[in-house]
C-alpha cells in the first residue's frame, strides 16, 4: 500500500456518504421536514446542516408533533393610524390624517426606554437614525420564524435568545421590524399568524411595554419587478399584520407613505440596493415615528 | 454550474471523476466532452450549449483545413476566423448597449463562459497558423475546449499544454488526493473568505456611497479587493484541483498578486493566463518592448484597451483599464528605479493604487463612482458621512475576516502548507475547511454574512 499524499479526499468521501445516509435513513425522524424543504437537486446532506442551524443535531430528541395551537385572541378592529391614501415627497412628512387623539408628536428622547427589534432595517436605524440611547436587538436575516428561538444576541454569558435578553431588561416601548427576509415564503395569513405569536411572546415577557409593529418597507420598482421582494406581496403582508394592532397596547405604523413614489414603490434615489433606505433617510423615518408618541409613555 | 454548489460538490464532482477514471483511455476524451457538455447545458441552458458546440466544431474543422492549406490560404482562413470570433464576442458583450431589448434566444445574459472559451479557441487557431500541430481527433479538441473544470471561468489554456495528456493520461491516486486538496483550499477561499467579505461591500451599497465616512470608504475598497481575489483565485484553484483529479494540467492563475511591488508585476501575477494571452497574441505581435518606445506604448495601449473591453461593456471598465495603462507606463518610464530600490514603499504604493482601481472596476455607474471617490478623498467636499463612527462599527465586525484575508493573500500560508503537506495538521485543517464551507453553503440562509440577507 502506497502512502497517502493526503487522506483528505477519502475522509471527505466517507463522511459525506455517512451524513447523506443519515439524512436519508433519518433514524430519529428529525430530517424529513428539512429534506422536504430542500430545493430540487440539493443533496440530502443539506438537511443535516439546515437542521443544525435550528439547533437540531443527529442526537437531538425528535420534536413533539405540533400541539393544537390555541386560537389567537380575536384582534379588535385596528384604528386607522397611518395615512395611506397619498404619496408625499420625503422632504415633507405628512401629518397623520386620522391620527387618534392618543398620539402626540414627541422628541427622540421618547425612544430612550425603547427597544428596536428586527432585521437589517433595525441595524440601519441603530447606525443612522441618531437615537443613541435606545436599545437595539437585531440580526441581518432575522425573521418572524427565527426571532423567538435563535440565539442572535450577545449577553454577558455569550449567545442569548430574545427571551433570555428580555428577562434582564425592561422596556417602555418595543418597535418590531420584520418580514422582508421571509417575504413570500409563506402565505400572508401564515406570516401574520407567526407575527401574532411573536407579539404575544413580547407582551408576555414585557407586559408593561407598548408594541409598535412597523410595516415592511416597499422596495424600488425595479427590485419589485425583478426579485421575490414584490411590493404586491409586501402590501398583502402589511395588511395582514396591521390586523394585529389592538389600539391600546399594540399599534401598527406604516412609514411607506413617507417615502413612496406615485406607483407605491420606494424611489430608486433613496435606496442603494433597491430594498434598504440610504443612511440619511433613517432620520426621516425616526421623525415619522416621533408622530406616534403616546402621552402615557412620553 | 458553480463549483461551490452543493449539487456539484456532492453529485457531479464524484460522478464525473469516477466516470472519467473508469473509462478506458480511448473513450476518456469523449466521456469528458459528454460530461462537460451535460454540466454546461444543465447550468447554462441548451441555447448556450448549442453555441459552444458550434464553436468547437467550426474551430476543429478550420484548424484541420488550415494545417493542410498553403501559407496564403492559411492566413486568409485565420484572419476570417478571428474576425468572426471577435465579432461574436463583441456582439454578445455589447448587445445590451446596442440593442437594449433582448433580441435573441439568448435573452439578455452573456452566454456562460464565452469570453473564456472564445479566447482559448482563437489561441488555438493562431498557434496552428504559426505551425503548431492541429488536433487529429475531434474528441481531443472538443474535450480541450469544453472540459468542465475550465470552461466557464478559465484559466485560458493552450492546446500544446494538454496535447500529451489528451493522447494518454493515467489518473493516479496521488493526483486525486492532491487535486482534491487544491479544490478544498479554493472552496475555502470562495465560501469562507470571499462570500463573507462580500457583505461588507453590500453594507456600503445599502448605506449609499455618498454617506459613508472616508475611513469606511477605504475599508470597503480593501475589503472588495480581497473579496475579488479570493473569489477568482479560489475559483481558479478549484479548477486547477479538478483538472488534477482528471490528470489534466491546469496552470496556476494567481501567484499571490497582492505581494507585488508594482502594477506591472501585479498583472503578471493576477489572472496570469489572460495576461499571457494578451502578451503572446497582441503585445508581442505589435512589437512588444524591443522596437522602441513608440511601439511599446502602442502595444501596451492596445493590450489595455482590449483588456477593458474584454471585462465588460460599461464605461467604467475602460476607465479602469486606462488607469492601469497610465500607471504601467508611469512605472515603465519613471517609477521603476524608485520602486525597485524601496521595498516597503513599493508594496505600499501597489496596495494604495490597486485598491482604488478595483473600486473603478466594481462600480459601473459613473455618478456612483464619482460619489465613492469623493468619499475616498473628502476634500472635494461632496457627500458627508451620516455616522462618523461607521468605520468603528464595521471594522469591529470585519477585522478578523480582513486579517485572515491579508494573511491568505500573502505567500506564507502556501509555503507553510507545501512544507507540511502530508502532516495531519494540514489535512485535518482542510477537512474542517471542507465541512465549514459545506455548512455555510447549506445553512447559509441563516448566516448573517450572506449579502442577500437583510
Amino acid at each position: 500500500m502506497k502512502r497517502f499524499v493526503s487522506p483528505l479526499v477519502w475522509l471527505c468521501l466517507i463522511s459525506a456518504v455517512a451524513l447523506n445516509a443519515l439524512a436519508l435513513a433519518d433514524p430519529t425522524g428529525i430530517y424529513a421536514d428539512y429534506r422536504g424543504k430542500l430545493p430540487q437537486g440539493r443533496p440530502p446532506i443539506a438537511a443535516v446542516f439546515t437542521a443544525a442551524e435550528d439547533g437540531l443535531y443527529p442526537w437531538s430528541e425528535p420534536p413533539a408533533p405540533p400541539a393544537e395551537k390555541a386560537p389567537a385572541p380575536e384582534p379588535p378592529v385596528p384604528p386607522e393610524i397611518a395615512p395611506q391614501e397619498e404619496a408625499v415627497p420625503a422632504a415633507e412628512p405628512p401629518a397623520p390624517s386620522v391620527a387618534p387623539p392618543a398620539f402626540i408628536t414627541v422628541d427622540p428622547s421618547y425612544f430612550d426606554d425603547a427597544l428596536f427589534l428586527g432585521n437589517s432595517f433595525i441595524e440601519g436605524f441603530s447606525l443612522f437614525a441618531q437615537v443613541p440611547d435606545a436599545t437595539y436587538y437585531f440580526q441581518r436575516g432575522l425573521t418572524v420564524w427565527t426571532v423567538l428561538d435563535k440565539s442572535f444576541l450577545t449577553g454577558p454569558q455569550g449567545r442569548q435568545t430574545l427571551s433570555q435578553a428580555l428577562a434582564q431588561q425592561h422596556f417602555g416601548k418595543i418597535y418590531v421590524q420584520l418580514g422582508i427576509n421571509e417575504l413570500g415564503d409563506e402565505t400572508p395569513e401564515a406570516f401574520a399568524a407567526q407575527y401574532a405569536a411573536v407579539v404575544d411572546a413580547l407582551r408576555a415577557m414585557q407586559p408593561d411595554a407598548v408594541i409598535y409593529i412597523l410595516a415592511i418597507f416597499h422596495t424600488t420598482q425595479e427590485k419589485s419587478e425583478t426579485s421575490r421582494f414584490k411590493n404586491e406581496t409586501i402590501n398583502e403582508c402589511n395588511a395582514a399584520i396591521a390586523q394585529l394592532a389592538d389600539g391600546t397596547r399594540v399599534f401598527f405604523v406604516d412609514a411607506n407613505p413617507l417615502f413612496d413614489d406615485d406607483t407605491g414603490a420606494l424611489p430608486a434615489e433613496l435606496s442603494g440596493d433597491g430594498v434598504h433606505l440610504q443612511a440619511p433617510y433613517y432620520v426621516s423615518w425616526r421623525d415619522y415615528l416621533c408622530r406616534f408618541g403616546l402621552a402615557a409613555q412620553a | 454550474m458553480s463549483f461551490s454548489d452543493l449539487t456539484f460538490i456532492f453529485y457531479i464532482l464524484p460522478a464525473a471523476v469516477a466516470l472519467h477514471a473508469l473509462a478506458p483511455m480511448r473513450m476518456r476524451n469523449a466521456v469528458l466532452f459528454a460530461l462537460s457538455m451535460a454540466i454546461y447545458a444543465y447550468g447554462g441552458g441548451l441555447a448556450c450549449a448549442s453555441l459552444l458546440l458550434a464553436v468547437i466544431v467550426s474551430h476543429y474543422a478550420l484548424a484541420r483545413s488550415m494545417a493542410r492549406a498553403r501559407r496564403g490560404a492559411r492566413r486568409a482562413l485565420v484572419s476570417l476566423a478571428l474576425c468572426a470570433d471577435f465579432a461574436l464576442l463583441l456582439y454578445f458583450k455589447y448587445r445590451g448597449v446596442l440593442f437594449p431589448a433582448p433580441t435573441s434566444v439568448f435573452a439578455a445574459a452573456l452566454p456562460l463562459g464565452i469570453s473564456f472559451y472564445l479566447f482559448q479557441s482563437t489561441a488555438y487557431l493562431i498557434d496552428v497558423f504559426r505551425g503548431a500541430p492541429a488536433a487529429q481527433r475531434f474528441f481531443d479538441y472538443a474535450a480541450f475546449i469544453s472540459a468542465f473544470p475550465q470552461l466557464t471561468m478559465g484559466p485560458i489554456l493552450r492546446y500544446s499544454s494538454w496535447q500529451s495528456a489528451l493522447r494518454t493520461r493515467v489518473v493516479r491516486r496521488a493526483d486525486l488526493e492532491q487535486g482534491f486538496e487544491r479544490f478544498v483550499i479554493g472552496l475555502g477561499y470562495k465560501v469562507l473568505l470571499a462570500d463573507p467579505l462580500s457583505s461588507l461591500w453590500a453594507a456600503l451599497v445599502r448605506i449609499g456611497f455618498s454617506y459613508i465616512s472616508t475611513p469606511l470608504a477605504w475599508l470597503g475598497a480593501a475589503g472588495y479587493s480581497l473579496q475579488l481575489y479570493f473569489d477568482f483565485a479560489g475559483y481558479s484553484l478549484m479548477a486547477m484541483g479538478l483538472g488534477q483529479m482528471l490528470a489534466l494540467p491546469i496552470p496556476r492563475n494567481f501567484e499571490t498578486p497582492y505581494a507585488s511591488r508594482s502594477v506591472s508585476e501585479f498583472y503578471r501575477r493576477w489572472h496570469i493566463t489572460l495576461g499571457a494571452w494578451f502578451r503572446d497574441y497582441v503585445y508581442i505581435p505589435l512589437g512588444g518592448s524591443r522596437n522602441g518606445t513608440g511601439r511599446t506604448v502602442l502595444a501596451l495601449s492596445v493590450v489595455w484597451l482590449l483588456t477593458g473591453v474584454w471585462h465588460g461593456s460599461s464605461l467604467n471598465f475602460l476607465l479602469w483599464s486606462a488607469t492601469l495603462l497610465a500607471l504601467i507606463l508611469l512605472e515603465k518610464f519613471f517609477l521603476h528605479p524608485h520602486l525597485s530600490r524601496h521595498r516597503v514603499l513599493s508594496h505600499a504604493y501597489l496596495l494604495f493604487v490597486i485598491v482604488q482601481t478595483w473600486v473603478i472596476f466594481r462600480i459601473t455607474d459613473l455618478g456612483q463612482l464619482g460619489a465613492y471617490f469623493a468619499r475616498l478623498y473628502p476634500f472635494f467636499g461632496r457627500g458627508s458621512a451620516s455616522n462618523s463612527a461607521d468605520f468603528a462599527r464595521y471594522f469591529s465586525e470585519y477585522w478578523w475576516l480582513l486579517a485572515l484575508g491579508v494573511l491568505f493573500a500573502s505567500p506564507y500560508p502556501r509555503r507553510f502548507f507545501e512544507q507540511r503537506r502530508a502532516k495531519p495538521l494540514v489535512w485535518l485543517l482542510l477537512f474542517a475547511v471542507f465541512w465549514a464551507s459545506v455548512y455555510l453553503l447549506a445553512a447559509g440562509s441563516g448566516s448573517p454574512f450572506l449579502y442577500h440577507n437583510f
